[in-house]
């Protein structure tokens, strides 16, 4: 075990798919939680359990990297709108990288503990999201009269955030996530052109801002021609997350009925268009998988990248996976507590990855 | 809870310099709130759209409905007897519905996606001397 | 990385106090106004030198009150084709469709008109209505107007035919926003892109301040040290306001004020105290202001919306004063007290 002092080298791929995976696992569920009522705005940001300690050990650059990977996944699969991925990315950047340092030495130095650094973290985040609507979306100050509200619940959710977030963090926990990540997709990938690879991330960031339904169906049909069995196969797999998308766009959406008391058209529509955003993504995630030139790539450390790329093809296996494992925990007496969860879920991804 | 066992452990969830921490973050933000009760309630709302004012309504009166385009449709809003509330957005998230009515100057309804924020203000506001009357 | 804690500046918006300079001067038989944010390429005293000196200028182009100025050229017989100065040109072309949209209500040949009325005299009183009727027939040829007709026609270089046997043009009612307007344009030649000049009834805003919107008030046209409201533009627009409260006298109880109708010769009667528009450049609010408040909300609303202009209209009702806008005021509306006039 190395002493908490000597700094920990940059994360290798895989603990940065296996962060990549849970935190944005823990985002996606997240979103299925319901709402406090008269701040709805608010959401306990499960996946800080992950970002948080990531942060404390591997430094600013990893975690934005963490941070922005698992915004970017939870616009594909959690279908957020721009807007909100746009304020969110930016504000939590800005935490990170003013806050990042200020929390590793003081942590170093034993004069924070988890809770008060989650609580800083996320009082800069949150406070930066009000600042960015107050400027962007009313264009003058004045707005924070939110902040209140959002002080309190800052300080509750990050406590309980730092509570779960104990078993990561000072060099422990993150061997474990590594090895959800199964070695095999990594060892054999062959190598592509950097044109195909980056035409592949052109369209896969593409289908994340295209909200035209004829331009979606465009960008799947070249992914599937491009990507052919192979990406259909991963279309097919994103299956889970139909009903998912179905339940967050087709309830309450105003407009005409088109069947029943409550599907309207336009939900109809917001749901098609989500569909074909996320089969778009998936596919070209799959070429790009693939077709990522590992070896060319020039930009500092690759880690982010191919870990980015090692998540692609198992982000449909999400829901699946922690719904067995989750049967499995249970039936199992909860043994293990969470980290014997965490276990079992990187067990059953490994084995449908394959 | 480290390995060892001992104090020394990084992962050591409470320290003294937490405590404040979390002290002085949960008295701002209760003395934001109570702030935010203190205030009046306000006479009108107005409705920005992408920065821009598209259309102020008035609080007061019988309830009625009045709606402005954002940039995802149709945004509506239910006002009257002193509330608004947004009454049907066409955003996927609904944040803004479920937030239900507010009264008080400053209080806000917020629509990200559409870019449309519902402020409510008072007529009595002193907003600072004009520039010219025509 | 320690250098990304720079970042935090981002989080530190810098208020500075933007430097603004304030002229009153008087010139073209009114008050004007002008404020000019921050530095420009000139001393904003220099600036302000400028465009006064212009206003000055101007003044000796457009007055009407010399009969041997520029515009004494547009006096003359019937049939006559003179070649006046090119700015009188350039506010003519403005003036003519306008004349012809409104159906007569803006007109520049009511100078005879105005002086039968005589507000200006120490002591008004109602004019001889024989007199009037001399006024119409000179400037229509009937003392029963029942349609438009333009007291002159421009060629395409710049030459005028008179249509109108010795009829004095007038330009007071449309001039000042032309001006404004030039004003307006030299300033940001000059380096400040963000100002506000007042001319008389016009103003014209251009730019955005550092601090929020402009703020405008909207004069109550029977407390004029009041205001009903207040409108909030946000960068470069042009608000204008004809009332009856600018010029006028009250007799037997009964108010005579300075907007005539041209086909009956009288002031109007149809109980507007006053109008007041928004447009996109001061010429286009200096000439439709009248037309505005003759017409009323019926016709100028539509007027309104196929030119692009918002107006608010203050009525005056027996128990108080109400108010009639187009769809589009709310937009800028920033606050008011009027109430919403009964249909």
């Amino acid at each position: 075990m190395r002493s908490p002092e000597s700094p920990l080298p940059k994360p290798g791929p895989q603990v940065f798919a296996g962060a990549l995976l849970v935190a944005s696992g823990l985002q996606l569920a997240e979103l299925l939680l319901p709402r406090i009522p008269l701040l709805p705005w608010l959401r306990p940001g499960f996946s800080w359990i992950v970002i948080l300690p990531f942060l404390l050990d591997f430094g600013i650059g990893p975690a934005l990297a963490l941070f922005l990977c698992r915004n970017l996944l939870s616009m594909a699969y959690g279908g957020q709108p721009a807007s909100t991925f746009l304020i969110s990315s930016v504000s939590g950047a800005v935490a990170i990288a003013v806050l990042g340092e200020v929390l590793r030495g003081a942590q170093r130095r034993r004069w924070l503990g988890r809770a008060g650094a989650s609580v800083l973290l996320a009082g800069a985040f949150n406070v930066c999201q009000l600042a960015l609507v107050a400027w962007v979306l009313v264009g003058s100050g004045g707005y924070f009269g939110q902040i209140g509200p959002l002080l309190v619940w800052s300080v509750a959710s990050a406590l309980v955030v730092a509570w779960l977030s104990l078993p990561l963090g000072g060099g422990r926990g993150w061997e474990w996530m590594g090895a959800m990540v199964s070695d095999r997709e990594s060892g054999s990938l062959p190598q592509g052109s950097l044109f195909r690879g980056v035409v592949a991330f052109a369209l896969m960031a593409a289908s994340l801002w295209i909200s035209d339904l004829r331009g979606l169906g465009v960008l799947c049909v070249v992914a599937v021609a491009w990507g052919r069995r192979g990406a259909l196969v991963a279309i097919a797999r994103t299956w889970p997350f139909l009903p998912y998308l179905a339940w967050f766009h087709l309830r309450d959406t105003p407009g005409d009925l088109v069947w029943g008391t409550w599907i309207t058209r336009q939900g109809v529509e917001q749901l098609s268009e989500q569909a074909l955003r996320l089969a778009a993504f998936t596919a070209f995630g799959r070429i790009l998988a693939v077709w990522f030139p590992w070896r060319r790539v020039v930009v500092g450390n690759a880690y982010w990248a191919r870990g980015f790329a090692m998540v692609l093809p198992r982000m449909p296996h999400l829901f699946p996976a922690s719904l067995g494992a989750a049967r499995s925990w249970w039936k199992a007496g909860r043994k293990g507590g969470v980290e014997g969860f965490l276990g079992r879920f990187g067990r059953e991804l490994s084995d449908r990855a394959t | 809870m480290g390995p060892d066992g001992s104090d020394r452990s990084p992962n050591r969830f409470l320290r003294p310099l937490d405590v404040v921490i979390v002290v002085v973050v949960t008295a701002l933000g209760i003395w934001s709130t109570a702030r935010l009760f203190g205030a009046p309630s306000g006479t009108r709302a107005v409705i920005w759209v992408d920065g821009r004012r598209a259309a102020w309504v008035p609080l007061g009166g019988e309830t009625s409905v009045d709606s402005v385009r954002g940039t995802l449709g149709a945004f509506v809003v239910e006002h009257g007897h002193g509330r608004i509330r947004v009454l049907r957005s066409p955003c996927p998230g609904k944040i803004c519905q479920k937030q239900g009515g507010v009264h008080r100057v400053g209080d806000k309804l917020v629509c990200v996606p559409s870019h449309v924020v519902v402020v409510v203000e008072s007529e009595s506001g002193t907003e600072g001397d004009l520039d010219a009357v025509p | 990385m320690r250098r990304l804690a720079i970042l935090g500046a981002l989080l530190l918006v810098s208020c500075r106090e933007v430097p603004s300079t304030h002229r009153d001067w008087a010139a073209m038989d009114c008050n004007f106004a002008a404020t000019l944010h921050g530095e420009g390429r000139v001393p904003p005293e220099a600036a302000l030198d400028t465009i006064q000196e212009w206003t000055r200028r101007y003044d000796s182009l457009f007055t009407d009150y010399d009969p041997h100025g520029p515009l004494s050229i547009l006096r003359g017989r019937l049939g006559d084709t003179v070649r006046p100065d090119p700015r009188i040109v350039a506010i003519l072309r403005g003036a003519l469709p306008a004349m012809a949209a409104s159906r007569g209500s803006l007109d520049i040949g009511l100078h005879d008109l105005k002086e039968v009325w005589g507000l200006d005299a120490p002591e008004p009183r109602l004019p001889d209505p024989a007199l009037v009727r001399r006024a119409l027939r000179r400037r229509f040829g009937t003392d029963s107007v029942s349609s438009f007709r333009p007291p002159l026609e421009i060629l395409a270089d710049g030459r005028v035919v008179l249509l109108v046997d010795s009829l004095p043009i007038d330009l007071g009612g449309i001039a000042k926003g032309w001006v404004v307007d030039q004003l307006s344009r030299k300033l940001v030649e000059l380096g400040y892109p963000v100002h506000l000049i007042q001319g008389g009834g016009e103003i014209a805003t251009h730019g955005r301040k550092a601090k929020g919107a402009w703020k405008l008030g909207v004069k109550n046209p029977r407390a004029t040290d009041q205001v009903v409201g207040t409108i909030a533009l946000e960068s470069t627009a042009a608000v204008s306001t004809s009332g009856d409260y600018e010029r006028f006298f009250v007799l037997d109880g009964v108010r005579y004020h300075h907007l005539l109708e041209p086909s009956t010769g009288r002031p109007s009667r149809n109980g507007i105290a006053s109008a007041t528009l928004r447009c996109a450049t001061s010429a286009q609010c200096d000439l439709w202001s009248k037309p505005m408040f003759l017409l009323g909300p019926g016709e100028g609303t539509r007027l309104a919306d196929s030119l692009g202009i918002d107006v608010l209209w203050v009525r005056e009702l027996p128990g108080g004063l109400c108010g009639e806008q187009t769809t589009g005021w709310k937009t800028i509306l920033w606050r008011d007290t009027l109430a919403a006039c009964p249909r």
